[in-house]
């Protein structure tokens, strides 16, 4: 797998998450591929359709940290975003956010899939 | 992380993982596969679940915040309140560092709070230096346990000579005027027994804790060392003694403290401060008329006027040159009546009572 043009495709700096790895490809390609069976945005969906707004903001707060920990820092980052409309409130806003979040979920998942 | 040094064996222990989510557990468990065994759980009941089953066999808890049916500072509330936080360090490993979690987590106890995205090496390194302290301090705790467990029981050996020198000592002495290792064991019973019928008819005036009352009656034993000093002709006379002769006789009182004061340390032992007032006391009168200070009523101690009614009550029931042994009946009657020395009445209320509960037979 190459990092580099995942990283490309991805538009996240993935060689920081396999630095922190220290440098592990095999774990960090295991990884990556796990991050396809993940289940945590497909459970974000149903709720955002299902308007349940407390199991968004844990869901969103899971994708948060899974997205962190491999490295994809837009999905991140505006999963975090999402976390904070819920908890301060702004609710209209997880709308909108959670489109732009389904557009960067959607473009790490197949640069995943292409680079397999 | 498996450390033999003192001989003690440790059993394999396991590092716990908890989130819900399979890639961040996946991300743990690599971090210390090669160290460790690893035990994994979903969410804060099936940790718990762990836990308990097997408390001492893990060494650390990661454990994420976020999670269903029950969430990580709610786990971390269950281990604080069981005491369990002190035992095995928990790491709070999560993607929310709030302030305010984070000040709960230190207040549940929790060792360190890891922030996601995680580095596994950072990671190591943190857990792994908390492991080992925690680990070290067990050790020393097995260590002084086992140390204070060594005192205590050579404080008690210490003890149990301590009463065998005393009472060995004391007899000898006594033997010279004709008394028995029973009669030393007699009065140290009595004085047990007058001491706690005297708590039990005025508690409100007599209070002794059982070391006390052990103490004193330890002590009482000792009450005529000083006859050691007193000539043979004069201890064992079978006639009545002249004037001059009972002078002589009197100060065996003030030989028994001197020889006590003669013990180094004495004056920090409340033993050999009871058995000094006992010594010097045990033959003085309610009324007054004792030796060697007359002293009057109350102004001698409770326990000196116990021993002297004990060895009172001691010689007239067993056998002397001069005379046969007296039944219980006859000794307390003779007592109460005066006839044999003057004493505190409440002293009398237990002597009655005491030979009415025994049928006699003290």
């Amino acid at each position: 797998m190459n990092v580099e043009q995942l990283s490309q495709r991805t538009g996240c700096d993935l060689q920081a998450a396999l630095r922190r790895l220290g440098g592990m490809e095999t774990l960090y390609e295991r990884l990556i591929n796990k991050f396809l069976d993940d289940r945590t945005f497909e459970e974000l969906k149903s709720a955002m359709e299902a308007g349940d707004f407390p199991m968004i903001e844990t869901k969103a707060h899971t994708l948060k940290g899974i997205s962190a920990n491999l490295g994809f820092e837009t999905l991140s980052q505006k999963s975090d975003e999402i976390v904070k409309a819920v908890r301060e409130d702004h609710k209209e806003q997880t709308e909108e956010l959670f489109e732009e979040c389904e557009r960067l979920y959607e473009r790490i998942v197949t640069a995943i899939q292409e680079a397999v | 992380m498996n450390l033999q040094e003192d001989g003690q064996t440790e059993e394999k222990t396991a590092i716990l993982i908890v989130d819900d989510n399979e890639i961040n557990r996946m991300i743990l468990s690599e971090t210390f596969r090669d160290q460790d065994k690893i035990l994994e759980a979903e969410n804060g009941k099936e940790a718990l679940d762990l836990i308990r089953r097997e408390p001492g066999g893990i060494s650390a808890i990661l454990l994420d915040i976020v999670m269903p049916e029950m969430d990580g500072l709610e786990l971390l509330e269950i281990l604080y309140k069981d005491g369990l936080t002190e035992s095995i360090p928990v790491f709070l490993i999560t993607a929310d560092s709030s302030e305010q979690n984070t000040q709960r987590g230190y207040q549940l106890g929790a060792m360190d709070i890891i922030e996601k995205p995680i580095v596994p090496y950072f990671v190591k390194k943190r857990v792994g230096s908390v492991v080992e302290l925690f680990h070290a301090r067990k050790r020393l705790s097995n260590t002084v346990h086992k140390q204070h467990q060594r005192l205590l029981a050579q404080e008690m050996e210490i003890y149990e000579l301590n009463n065998a020198i005393i009472e060995t000592l004391s007899t000898a002495i006594e033997f010279r005027s004709g008394e028995s290792g029973a009669h030393v064991k007699r009065i140290r019973e009595l004085t047990g027994l007058f001491l706690r019928r005297l708590m039990e008819i005025r508690p409100e005036k007599y209070q002794f804790s059982e070391d006390e009352i052990e103490m004193i009656s330890l002590a009482s034993i000792m009450h005529d060392v000083g006859k050691i000093a007193i000539p043979d002709h004069i201890l064992n006379k079978p006639g009545k003694l002249t004037k001059e002769e009972f002078e002589v006789m009197k100060q065996h009182t003030l030989k028994g403290c001197d020889l006590l004061c003669q013990i180094p340390k004495y004056h920090q032992n409340p033993l050999y401060q009871y058995a000094y007032d006992i010594c010097r006391h045990h033959h003085e009168r309610w009324d007054g008329k004792g030796y060697p200070d007359a002293l009057k009523g109350d102004e001698t101690t409770i326990w000196s006027q116990v021993v002297a009614l004990a060895d009172v009550y001691d010689a007239l029931t067993n056998e002397r040159v001069y005379k046969p042994a007296y039944s219980a009946e006859k000794a307390a009657s003779m007592i109460v009546g005066g006839e044999c020395g003057c004493f505190n009445p409440e002293l009398l209320e237990c002597l009655t009572f005491i030979l009415k509960e025994t049928g006699g037979s003290i």
